[in-house]
């Protein structure tokens, strides 16, 4: 038995759908946490980001490895960040010659007995190495100058970050960033 | 009295509330809203490639092991991810036949060597074991990845100990 009935016969609860303040609320509170996540991310940037982008080299060093992690790097190898997983770019032949690395013995610092600094190189190259190599790599300078890689990941020289390829984990020092010669 | 009721009610099974303007705004901004999560957390798509099992082996070089260990590791010993406690494979070969050296500084001679310790050893464990590899990201074990260069903790039984991976090959 319907409660209310008036004297149309309509029931009193029925009434009308009305925007009010609390659908107000709900969509300020939606658009707010979409413009919230916007900014917090720089999502403007990086959609803007892809006209800016350009091919770079980034120059880096590893210093102190066994000599036998070299040969695991090749040229055309991808380098990707090892905490995300996203791609940094590609691996490039070492400036002076086609390999991907230059390699050179590492060393160490000792005190002589004049209290003078002397660095001092492991005797050959089959113990710890430095190496030197390049990546090529797509990426942009943002407005506040620093350059950025698929707009998620800052680099700038001396940094160091940790990077992977399919067979080996390093740990690369950037020491440059120029534009890829056309 | 009772037509009433029976046309109250059907009004009342009438009312309903309309999908309007508004709710199709809502919905627009959830949608665009769940889009940009997506795509801040997985800019390289939702689904990862497909996984191939090859057998590989692997060598882990533990520095400076003490004389009175080099022995503790033997062939077919099982090799256990100490965090993870993931299965790593299985023993293949032990080589402990490098002694453990430090680069000195040779004040008289104004040079530097490699001196040798004689009670300290690198020991060279080369693992066989089946993994995962996907194309771009390698190979791994559950979530261990196993490439050069990477830190393991390994636990034999006799033995733990964390050394770097310091080669990798595919059988077969």
């Amino acid at each position: 038995m319907a409660k209310n009935i008036n004297k149309d016969g309509v029931a009193a609860t029925n009434k009308k759908a009305h925007f009010n303040i609390i659908d107000a609320a709900i969509i300020i509170l939606i658009i707010s946490i979409v413009l919230g996540i916007v900014f917090r991310s720089h999502i403007i940037e990086r959609l803007w980001a892809e006209s800016k982008t350009d091919d770079y080299v980034v120059s880096f060093s590893v210093d102190n490895i066994r000599y036998t992690t070299p040969s695991y790097l090749e040229v055309g190898d991808e380098v990707y960040f090892a905490d995300s997983g996203d791609l940094f770019g590609t691996l490039m032949s070492e400036s002076d010659n086609v390999n991907a690395l230059n390699i050179t013995p590492a060393s160490e610092f000792f005190t002589d007995a004049n209290g003078n600094v002397v660095e001092v190189f492991y005797p050959d190259e089959e113990s710890r190495v430095d190496t030197k190599g390049r990546i090529e790599c797509r990426g942009y300078y943002g407005e506040d100058g620093g350059f950025s890689i698929d707009g998620r990941h800052y680099v700038a020289p001396g940094q160091s970050v940790n990077v992977k390829t399919e067979l080996v984990t390093l740990t690369i020092r950037i020491t440059d960033i120029v534009p890829l010669a056309k | 009295m009772k037509n009433n009721n029976a046309v109250a009610e059907k009004k009342t099974a009438k009312v309903k509330r309309r999908f309007n303007f508004i709710d199709v705004l809502i919905i627009l901004a959830i949608v665009l809203l769940g889009a940009i999560v997506l795509n801040l957390f997985f800019p390289n798509g939702l689904f990862k490639s497909s996984s191939v099992e090859k057998k590989i082996q692997y060598t882990v070089e533990f520095v400076g092991v003490d004389e009175a260990f080099v022995d503790k590791i033997k062939e077919n010993d099982s090799v256990i991810d100490s965090v993870a406690k993931y299965n790593l494979g299985s023993v293949m070969t032990v080589d402990s036949s490098m002694p453990y050296t430090e680069l000195k500084y040779d004040n008289e001679a104004g040079v530097g060597h490699l001196a040798a310790f004689e009670d300290k050893y690198n020991v060279l464990v080369t693992v066989s074991v089946v993994a995962e590899y996907n194309e771009g990201e390698g190979y791994s074990v559950g979530d261990r990845r196993i490439a050069v260069g990477e830190k393991l903790s390994l636990r034999f039984p006799n033995y733990a100990s964390e050394g770097y991976c310091v080669s990798l090959s595919v059988e077969g």
